[in-house]
């Protein structure tokens, strides 16, 4: 089970499990955004490279026009791959 | 425990009850069900993206000397291998980032071994992970 909403502040919640069936759906909604922005990770569960490389190429993005995703409640198992791949180089995370 | 699943993306749901029915029946250890699930989901989709071959892929999992030992097994798929991919660089800045050789990066991160065999036409990996259980231990 995996979701993606807007939060009250306009921070995008995910929940679940993200794996790579929801890549397009999760694209789709990224794709929208045009200026900095929250990812709040407080109810996924799980991550693979495939929706990790679309964060990536979201913050790339954003990042030609000055803006970016912050991330933030990310569990131990996320916040570990995370660090392997480098994002904390690349993202702020919180 | 072994099983068959389609080649597909559609195949990750059932693939993952099935590794949870795995770690359930073995009492694995959270760090140990979210390595293993993200070791098969990153391995599978290589298997549906490359390799051609047959319309499924066996997908073995088993608990031998202490080892969780992952096994995959793409019958008359291409030579592809999975371990000679040259993994992302985690160093470049982001502008030059690509997310190319993540997947791979974080299986070898995450797993102790990783070994590639085309046997009969097959392709297989085998993945394992030292489980920190004592030995006869519960």
């Amino acid at each position: 089970m995996f979701d993606i909403n807007k939060g009250h502040n306009g921070e995008i919640l995910l929940s679940g499990r993200f794996d790579a069936t929801h890549v397009d759906r999760v694209r789709a909604e990224l794709q929208t955004l045009t200026t900095s922005c929250t990812v709040d990770f407080s109810n996924l569960d799980y991550i693979s490279s495939a929706g990790m490389g679309i964060l990536l190429g979201t913050q790339k993005r954003l990042a030609g026009a000055g803006h970016s995703l912050k991330l933030v409640n990310l569990n131990r198992h996320i916040r570990e791959i995370f660090r392997i791949a480098g994002f904390d180089n690349v993202f702020s995370i919180e | 425990m072994l099983r068959s699943f389609k080649r597909d993306l559609s195949s990750l749901e059932p693939l993952f009850d099935f590794t949870g029915e795995f770690a359930s029946a073995e009492r694995l250890d959270e760090p140990v069900v979210f390595a293993m699930n993200l070791a098969v989901e990153e391995l599978f989709t290589n298997m549906v993206k490359y390799g051609g071959g047959d319309d499924a892929v066996s997908v073995g999992l088993d608990v031998r000397d202490n080892d969780l030992v992952i096994e995959l097994v793409h019958s008359g798929a291409d030579e592809f291998d999975p371990t000679s991919t040259v993994p992302a660089d985690i160093t470049r800045p982001l502008e030059e980032r690509r997310p190319g050789g993540m997947g791979l990066l974080l299986v070898r991160s995450m797993m102790d071994t990783i070994a590639y065999e085309h046997r009969d036409g097959d392709a297989c990996v085998t993945l394992t992970k030292r489980l920190g259980r004592r030995a006869g231990g519960a």
